[in-house]
């Protein structure tokens, strides 16, 4: 014990982001959402299978798609909700600590990242088991893997605004109708409108922001290379068909950052709850 | 030391405190008393830096909380009331974890959580500790940060007669170490004797102090637990 | 003295005559000696040509059978045709010819003809402007030849439909672009009744030209790599079966023609951003039967067409599976089978004028929910194949960026099951369970 005239030392950041980081890992050890998401990441992963003969390795780049929209999307936003909530009883001893919040949620959400990342990963075991490898899938891998990342990362940040559990998952299910459904039927309802028309770029601009169309895009027209009629649309349109992996890891980066951001800001938001 | 000055907060249109000043002494046990709502945990909450004050300042050994946030929790240990914990972990998980953010090793993790007992339940999840052990590891970990600065909401509610008097010893044997001690509680009758100092709070202010040996001749005024003396 | 003269002019020219003479015989090349024997063959005779290099270029205005043996090579001066047919009944076949001129105005060609009943087979073509040029001469037999064009195609072509199909050069001669500046594998013009079978061509400009050209049948072959890999106008009652149009930059393109059968073939792969599986403008009267069309921009393009039988083709994978214009009318659609296409069906409107169920049977379409309690093979709902980007993808291209969105795929759901209004799209009223193979 420290003598009461000593000066207590600060923990290191890097100390306090490992600390969380690795509590993280063992919190999630337990967690059943984790093992859900594994489980299903494996069930999709293993979806090109059912193509007949040898061409489910040419068609993974689809059935993947489609898995990653409409299944490990939900799972990794319920993961980030579950890893937000699982510390709520806490917070009053977190958020006491000298190093502050930011650290901790630094090392969590990497935790996190690293835990949905890496698990997700896993979407491609059952076609390279196969003998499946190809560059498509690996491209398909990597952004299911960001996409995971970057819903797990919205789904923390709602559960540090939304601490309810029931609200959270109301939440969290809101917010992933928006970026599945909401962005594409508003952006079908704009497309008519004459001052879009004129300025297409921003229409895009729009889509281009919700990685779940990122996602979609780069598999369609840049992985699987759908011939595509909109090719002629504009400067910004074949830019991003041309750019379209460098885009969606970007992107991937700057939603990542925002729900992380995001998350602290609910954090400290209520404190007063707390 | 903790110095508070002219704190006021509301919540909404309730102002729950209204000036409230404090001094806190080091070397000594200061208790924190009032009825329901009069403001303890609020106060108590601004002084740990998990509430902001609507106005004044808090300084934790000479650290202004606002300016040097930091600085001033690092002098701290603060055990909030009823604490709870991540259920999925254990409780050495919990305990190396707080102890980690505090720059302590493992050893002495397990160290303080043999001090109250709960070394035997290292490995055990939180999520099922009855009530009375998740407040011995809560102790644990408070007495793990070897903060100068000690401030306790309610530290013995959940704990049995003979935890509460370690408690107090361990508070006891704190202050003889120069250590600041604020408690805030409703069991005046067992700490009538052992506190060297009474603060009482009332409608959101210091309404002065309360002679620390006589605290049971109070218990109507403040709406105390009249819980037995330890 | 004036007749020692006169013998003496005499002796001098006889001298350099024979001179020439000899001179001639010890230089004359394989070239020449082909032509020789091509002077002097008579009608209906079987020249066999040894291997070996025959520098042209060669006119055959008898009927003759030249055949050449392995490694015979018939090498044109790069100024005019290579061989040019000018008689009927010319069998021509096993030769290496190349080196035709590249003058797209004269028409130059590895084999040019205009002698009816043409048979020209198991050539390999290369370097040269246009493979086999037909020109005015009727019933030609084109088998089993192989023609490389110079490469790859250009990756910028204009939309037919904006831009036209442009004649050959033979009609007008113009040339637009350093691109255009190759010659097709075969240029059928003004002509009836030839068979085409068994052909590989790969990397000219179009595959098989067809202008004025009526009652041909075209079978079994592969056109891969070209710019259209079929260029067809004005030409009416010809027969497409098996053959192969693959990896064109824009597809295939049939305009102002009647009375064709195309059955059994399959267009493949044509993915420029303006490709098309198949393109038909103005076309009437005409049967598609028993098709793949598969991985293309748009599979298949009815524009201003009418009374055309579309039936049992596969069409498989494309960005647009079909885009059926409201200007066309008496289309009759059936059992062909919609599968993995972004976009089945486009439409401009409701389409009402032509027909999704004939004789009872519709289409089937992949994905669809369908119920059949009868258990007839025919669903017990009708289908709605909604096109929710419509015209829009003409007026705002970057609509179709929506194309498998979740977005649009809720809206194509819902509106499977409640018709939403104002939207164009097609109603299938008798859709079909399981997909029809082909044959």
């Amino acid at each position: 014990m420290h003598a009461v005239s000593e000066i207590p030392s600060l923990p290191s950041v890097r100390g306090v982001v490992g600390a969380a980081l690795r509590r993280e890992w063992l919190s999630h050890r337990l967690n059943r959402f984790l093992y859900s998401h594994v489980a299903l990441v494996l069930v999709v992963g293993a979806l090109p299978l059912l193509t007949p003969g040898d061409g489910f390795s040419r068609g993974a780049a689809w059935w993947l798609l489609h898995g990653v929209l409409y299944a490990v999307s939900l799972s990794s936003l319920l993961l980030g909700l579950s890893s937000a909530h699982a510390e709520a009883e806490e917070y009053v001893w977190i958020m006491g600590q000298p190093a502050g919040i930011g650290p901790w949620l630094t090392g969590k959400a990497a935790g996190l990242v690293l835990l949905t990342g890496g698990s997700t990963a896993l979407i491609c075991a059952p076609v390279m088991a196969m003998g499946g490898g190809t560059r498509a899938l690996a491209v398909v891998t990597v952004g299911a893997v960001g996409i995971s990342a970057v819903c797990a990362l919205v789904g923390f940040a709602l559960g540090f605004w939304v601490r309810d559990g029931v609200r959270g998952l109301i939440a969290v299910v809101a917010g992933w109708f928006v970026m599945l459904f909401g962005v594409d039927l508003l952006l079908l309802a704009l497309a008519g409108a004459p001052w879009v028309q004129a300025n297409p770029d921003v229409w895009i601009a729009l889509l281009m922001a919700n990685p779940l169309d990122a996602f979609r895009i780069t598999v369609l027209f840049s992985v699987e290379r759908a011939a595509f009629s909109g090719l002629g649309a504009g400067a910004l349109t074949n830019w991003w068909s041309a750019n379209a992996v460098m885009w969606l890891g970007v992107l991937c980066l700057v939603w990542v950052m925002l729900g992380g951001l995001l998350a602290w800001l609910g954090l400290r938001r209520r404190t007063d709850d707390v | 030391m903790i110095l508070a000055h002219e704190l006021t907060k509301s919540f909404g249109a309730r102002r729950v405190l209204r000036g409230l000043d404090l001094a806190v002494e080091p070397g000594a046990i200061t208790l924190m008393v009032g009825a329901n709502g009069a403001g303890k945990t609020t106060t108590l909450r601004i002084l740990a830096g998990l509430s902001r004050a609507d106005r004044g300042t808090v300084t934790i050994c000479g650290r202004d909380l606002e300016k040097a946030r930091g600085a001033g929790l690092a002098h701290l240990s603060f055990l909030p009331q009823a604490p709870r914990f991540h259920p999925r972990l254990t409780t050495g998980q919990t305990a190396c974890f707080y102890g980690e953010l505090r720059g302590r090793s493992r050893r002495e993790a397990e160290t303080a959580l043999d001090a109250w007992g709960m070394l035997e339940f290292a490995d055990v999840p939180t999520g099922k500790l009855s009530g009375g052990l998740r407040q011995r590891l809560a102790l644990a970990i408070f007495a793990l940060a070897d903060a100068p600065v000690l401030m306790l909401d309610e530290p013995g509610l959940s704990l049995d007669p003979e935890w509460r008097r370690s408690l107090q010893d361990f508070l006891v044997s704190e202050a003889g170490r120069g250590r600041t001690i604020l408690v805030a509680t409703h069991l005046l009758g067992e700490w009538e004797g052992k506190a060297d100092r009474c603060l009482l709070v009332e409608h959101g202010r210091s309404q002065g102090e309360l002679p620390p040996d006589r605290l049971r001749e109070y218990f109507p005024r403040l709406g105390g637990v009249t819980e037995p003396a330890v | 003295m004036k007749l020692r003269c006169m013998l003496g002019v005499f002796l001098w020219v006889a001298l350099v005559a024979g001179s020439i003479a000899v001179a001639s015989a010890v230089d004359s090349t394989p070239g020449d000696s082909l032509r020789v024997r091509i002077v002097a063959a008579v009608e209906g005779a079987t020249l066999v040509v040894e291997a070996g290099d025959y520098a042209g270029p060669f006119l055959i205005s008898k009927p003759v059978r030249l055949l050449g043996r392995p490694g015979a090579t018939l090498s044109g001066d790069k100024k005019t045709h290579v061989v040019t047919i000018s008689a009927a009944d010319v069998e021509i076949g096993g030769f290496t010819i190349r080196g035709s001129g590249r003058d797209l105005s004269k028409d130059q060609a590895a084999i040019h003809t205009t002698g009816a009943r043409s048979f020209i087979h198991d050539n390999r073509i290369v370097d040269s402007l246009h493979g086999i040029y037909v020109r005015r001469a009727d019933a030609c037999r084109i088998l089993n030849n192989v023609i490389l064009g110079d490469g790859a195609v250009a990756s910028t072509v204009g939309d037919p439909l904006t831009s036209g199909l442009k004649p050959g050069e033979s009609e007008l001669c113009d040339v637009d672009s350093p691109q255009d500046r190759r010659g097709n594998g075969i240029h059928l013009w003004n002509s009836v009744g030839h068979v085409i079978a068994g052909n590989t061509i790969t990397g000219t400009r179009d595959g098989v030209y067809f202008s004025f050209t009526d009652s041909a049948v075209v079978r079994d072959n592969a056109i891969t790599k070209v710019r259209y890999g079929l260029h067809y106008m004005y030409s009416d009652d010809n027969t497409f079966e098996r053959n192969l149009f693959s990896e064109n930059a824009a597809g295939s393109a049939l305009m102002y023609s009647k009375g064709i059968l195309l059955r059994g073939n399959r267009f493949v792969a044509n993915r420029s951003h303006r490709a098309y599986g198949i393109l038909f403008q103005s076309v009437d009267n005409t049967r598609v039967e028993e098709n793949l069309i598969e991985g293309n921009t748009l599979g298949f393009y009815l524009e201003n067409s009418n009374n055309v039988t579309v039936r049992g083709n596969q069409v498989v994978g494309n960005y647009i599976g079909m885009r059926v214009s409201d200007s066309t009318a008496g289309g009759r659609f059936s059992e062909n089978s919609f599968r993995g296409n972004i976009h089945p069906v486009e439409t401009s409107g409701a389409n009402l004028a032509n027909a999704w169920t004939v004789d009872g049977r519709g289409n089937h379409w992949e994905g669809a929910l369908t119920l059949d309690l009868d258990r007839d093979g025919i669903a017990d709902l009708p289908h709605r194949e909604p096109d929710l980007f419509g015209g829009w993808r003409r007026s705002f291209p970057a609509i179709g960026l929506l194309s498998a969105s979740p977005g649009e795929k809720l809206l194509r759901l819902i509106h499977s099951r409640i018709a939403l209004p104002s939207l164009p799209g097609v109603t299938d009223t008798r859709p079909l369970i399981t997909a029809r193979e082909l044959p």
